[in-house]
């Protein structure tokens, strides 16, 4: 532990202490400019950023006492006991030059661990965005295509159409085939007419039979009444007889006919009569039921649409929402640079006090031209403002006007 | 056919996002780690654009473009500057290098992709 109570150091020491006190401010501001302002990705960084600090500070509290510290052996809480194949217990107690020059190579190893973590972690992130996006994209696509939304697609909607035009062909040639049974039993309605006609021209042709008969049977009687001289008429008029009678027969046979035809167009006609008022039924039933289908696929398709309106516009905003991952990302550079800054800082003190160490002479430095030094690797505006002694200002996280040359 | 653009950048991490912004709009990406690994990527293949940063290890930025414009076939290859350096001093001699666009990090991928579309060759 250090003791303030503890008598000055020397010239050495003294001179890296004002070098600590004059360095480590604008170190530890550098490194939380770097990782406060970025908080939400960065608890690794700030961890390492957290170590970092509290060995500068448990340094600076105790080197920046009115009076220079030594330090004094550190005792661990139980007597040290060697783990098998560790090195030899080194000196208890060394100079602070001694110290720095074991803990600054510490010190950077885990800060380049801390940068390089925070980048393949950052650097992984952004793959991971990047694929659940074209994920997320690949399932927009598709159910814009289901839906028919895509343009030229050939999606649900379209075969809907289709279909619909396909059916409407069909009920379409159903209710030609029902009209043209209707004109049908038209024809027959009048053909049923032309066979009444029949009927009564039969019933005329029995009637001229009947009449003709009595004439001849009449002028049998007056061929009878005149003797010899009407015997050859006697002939004639019983052969008029004769053809009389098979005339009223075949009337009979005509009228006997023609009832039968007319009975069988009657029964034919009612037939044709129920099949057509069957079909119409049958017509009107598929209309409805094509309909219904049609429907019913239309409210599905419907809400297949509805459904990849809503993917498409979330995948929208996931591209926007990846668009500020992208930017926020970039967090991991800015910290990353302030971190390597840092890191070639303390690579040159350490650097100077092994120089120090080899030729024996005590560490001086000129502190302005170190602070400048350092300066001038500062690569973000928040950098510089924490140089001169602020937190700096708010990391970007808003785009820049780009600038054209 | 695909344009190709060179990402120079010793952040792996902006590397990934400037290829994810890149790659999502129909870019061909190259990648390179430093100036020096640009100038070995180059390597005669068609290059339609140049993004690099500016401080990189063994070859910076700036010394990378004014290497790019000696080359042969990359004179006029357009190169933006992707940089957290926004001071007047660097951005001149980003100009006097051959740059074409100066962008301070971080950038947002939509600006990005404007600026390209505006400096590429169609």
């Amino acid at each position: 532990m250090l003791n303030p109570a503890s008598p000055p150091s020397q010239a050495g020491p003294g001179a890296l202490h004002l070098a600590l006190c004059r360095f480590a401010p604008p170190l530890l501001a550098l490194l939380f400019a770097g990782v406060h302002l970025y908080g939400d990705g960065s608890l690794a960084l700030a961890g390492g950023a957290v170590a970092l600090g509290v060995l500068i500070a448990i340094a600076l509290d105790r080197t920046a006492a009115p009076q220079a510290a030594t330090l004094q052996p550190y005792a661990p809480p139980e007597p040290a006991a060697s783990l098998p194949g560790s090195q030899p217990a080194e000196a208890a107690t060394v100079g602070l030059d001694e110290l720095c020059k074991k803990v600054l190579p510490l010190w950077s190893r885990h800060l380049e661990m801390v940068r390089a973590q925070t980048e393949d972690a950052v650097t992984d992130l952004a793959g991971r965005f990047q694929g659940l996006t074209q994920r997320v994209g690949k399932a927009m696509e598709a159910s814009s295509q289901a839906a028919g939304e895509a343009s030229g697609g050939e999606g649900l909607m379209a075969t809907l159409e289709r279909s619909r035009d396909r059916l409407n062909g069909v009920l379409s040639a159903l209710r030609s085939s029902v009209e043209s049974r209707h004109k049908v039993l038209e024809d027959m309605g009048r053909l049923s007419e032309l066979t009444d006609a029949l009927q009564t021209m039969a019933a005329e042709v029995g009637e001229i039979a009947a009449r003709t008969n009595l004439l001849a049977l009449n002028a049998s009687i007056e061929a009878a009444r005149a003797g010899e001289a009407g015997r050859g008429f006697a002939v004639v008029a019983d052969e008029v007889r004769k053809l009389s009678t098979q005339s009223g027969q075949t009337g009979q046979r005509i009228r006997e006919t023609v009832d039968g035809v007319s009975q069988t167009i009657s029964q034919t006609l009612s037939q044709a009569h129920t099949y057509a008022e069957a079909d119409q039924a049958g017509v009107a039933a598929a209309e409805t039921g094509v309909g219904e289908v049609l429907s019913e696929f239309h409210g599905a398709g419907d809400a297949l649409a509805r459904s990849a309106t809503i993917l498409r516009e979330e995948n929208s905003g996931i591209g926007d929402e990846l668009a500020g991952v992208i930017v926020q990302l970039q967090f991991q550079d800015r910290v990353g640079q302030i971190l390597t800054h840092v890191l070639q800082d303390i690579a040159k003190l350490e650097d100077m006090l092994s120089r120090h160490a080899s030729d024996g002479s005590s560490p001086a430095f000129d502190l302005r031209a170190w602070m400048d030094a350092l300066a001038s690797t500062y690569s973000t505006a928040e950098q510089h403002a924490a140089h001169r002694g602020g937190q700096g200002p708010a990391a970007k996280s808003a785009p820049t006007d780009i600038t054209f040359f | 056919m695909a344009k190709t653009i060179l990402i120079v950048d010793d952040s792996a991490s902006i590397r990934q996002v400037v290829k994810i912004a890149l790659t999502g709009a129909g870019y061909e990406v190259v990648e390179a780690v430093d100036g020096m690994d640009a100038l070995k990527k180059l390597d005669g293949r068609k290059i339609n654009l140049v993004i690099s940063d500016v401080n990189m290890p063994n070859l910076d930025g700036i010394g990378f473009v004014k290497q790019l414009k000696q080359k042969s076939g990359y004179q006029f290859t357009p190169v933006i500057m992707l940089t957290t350096e926004s001071e007047a001093d660097k951005m001149r001699q980003g100009k006097e290098a051959g740059a074409k666009a100066w962008v301070v990090k971080p950038f947002q991928p939509a600006q990005m992709l404007a600026a390209v579309s505006k400096l590429i060759q169609p």
